[in-house]
């Protein structure tokens, strides 16, 4: 009988505590398993899940990225600035990609080409873009109420909510450019060791740099998601967004040193959370007691993974 | 990282397609594994938990699915047992046969001796000797790697 590797183990057993969390909200709460209420879960978990896929990815090459929850607020910014000015739903959204692209250029360059800790980068990156949307906008939100525009973040395609189908979409991208493609397999081995990946002849500087572009894009779309569902762009968005897709990576399983972790266990680390949060909210917990139960569960991951890594 | 990804590392870029083709990249190292009697459970193992000649038989695997003409090896088997160095001496015997050249760096008078045909001994970054193997005696490497300069080397002669 083959052996069950950790990994696999912790996989499921992360379903078996999603499944279980589940039927406790059903029990607690008449309204959770609403088809609404099970739809509103999923398109919350949306935007996360997409950031997320792209963290997951950063975290596994080695690095972080700090600055989501500042592009969060900056895409969306963008994108109702200029629907606003042009009502040009193809220009707004592409301008609002191309700096979610141009913000991962500038931390993936910094990173990589200037040395520093990703950390600090996206460190940067973050005050310097959250300040600049505070300015440029004086502190008020963008607002766009046409429909057009908030059919992205309010919309359907057949039954589908779709921020859904964009997560979807985004899930399968990134899952296929981890497992099946070569440059999945650089990732894992510049998180796994940066200088003998660079002895054994990768570009270790490139495969950085657009590890931080593809974020920068997966967090700008998200951004445009946010922004389409609450019809405006606000400085505001996305506080703490980026502590949300780190906390979904770590524990969907993704390890900190990197060279390790899977999109598929980040995603069950969304669901996990948005789950959590959802039902915590329909019985009423404190918004700050959430926090508590969120902060546990990051301690218990971890632990479980330090564990486990002694048990091999 | 697996031995199987580990060993196609450098590999992967020469490939022409982006997308891993699962069927011909298992046959490579599935060759090699075998070529080169690789000890191990199965190709999806994490390297480290391989013993120590094993990971460098991935090591030069790595490095021999490149086709190189030139392969450079340093101390080849540093740290390995005696075993597993005869194993490697002979993989490398297989190569040079089969028309590859080797530039084997090594502290190890007895493995030098062994297996190289001509030897190269540097001294404070100089090349103070060169000798076939036959005249490659304890005394003459010695006498170069301490600087020692024998009449016959043209120190003018550099490529």
């Amino acid at each position: 009988m083959k052996k069950i590797k950790f990994d696999t183990l912790r996989q499921l057993i992360l379903v078996f505590i999603l499944i279980v969390i589940c039927i406790v909200w059903a029990i607690l709460s008449p309204n959770f398993l609403t088809m609404n209420n099970l739809m509103n879960v999923v398109r919350q978990a949306s935007y996360t899940a997409i950031a997320s896929v792209g963290m997951t990815m950063v975290i596994i090459i080695g690095e972080i990225d700090l600055s989501a929850g500042s592009l969060i607020a900056a895409s969306g910014m963008i994108a109702a600035g200029v629907y606003k000015a042009t009502s040009n739903i193809v220009l707004s959204f592409g301008a609002a990609i191309l700096c979610g692209i141009g913000v991962g250029l500038f931390n993936g360059v910094l990173c990589a080409k200037g040395r520093l800790p990703g950390f600090i980068a996206t460190l940067a990156s973050m005050t310097i873009l959250r300040a600049l949307g505070y300015i440029i906008t004086d502190g008020d939100p963008i607002s766009v109420m046409d429909k057009t525009f908030i059919a992205l973040g309010t919309g359907y395609l057949w039954f589908i909510p779709i921020p859904v189908i964009l997560m979807i979409i985004c899930i399968a991208a990134g899952s296929f450019i981890m497992n099946k493609t070569r440059f999945g397999r650089y990732v894992y081995a510049v998180g796994g060791n940066a200088e003998t990946s660079k002895w054994s002849g990768l570009n270790v500087d490139k495969i950085k740099i657009l590890v931080y572009v593809f974020m920068g894009l997966l967090t700008a779309i998200a951004g445009i998601i946010v922004a389409a569902r609450l019809g405006s762009g606000q400085p505001s968005a996305g506080n703490g967004f980026e502590m949300d897709c780190i906390t979904a990576a770590v524990v969907g399983g993704t390890s900190m040193a990197g060279g390790k972790g899977k999109i598929s266990g980040t995603i069950v680390g969304v669901l996990l959370l948005t789950v959590l949060v959802n039902g915590m909210t329909l019985i009423d917990i404190n918004s700050y007691w959430q926090q508590v139960i969120k902060g546990i569960i990051i301690v218990v991951s971890v632990l479980m993974d330090t564990r486990g890594k002694k048990a091999e | 990282m697996s031995v199987k990804d580990n060993m196609l590392l450098p590999k992967l870029g020469t490939f022409k397609s982006p997308i891993i083709n699962k069927k011909d990249t298992s046959n490579i190292t599935g060759s090699y594994i075998q070529d080169l009697s690789i000890a191990l459970a199965s190709e999806d193992e994490e390297v480290k938990s391989l013993s120590g000649g094993n990971q460098q038989k991935v090591v030069i695997a790595k490095w021999m699915a490149m086709h190189p003409r030139v392969l450079i090896l340093d101390e080849p088997t540093r740290g390995i047992d005696i075993g597993t160095k005869s194993e490697i001496y002979s993989i490398m015997r297989k190569l040079t046969d089969a028309g590859m050249s080797i530039i084997m760096i090594s502290s190890e008078m007895a493995e030098i001796q062994k297996i190289s045909d001509r030897v190269l001994v540097m001294h404070e970054g100089s090349v103070t000797g060169e000798m076939a193997v036959e005249e490659a005696t304890e005394t003459a490497i010695m006498n170069a790697a301490i600087g020692v300069i024998e009449n016959h080397i043209d120190k003018t002669e550099k490529k």
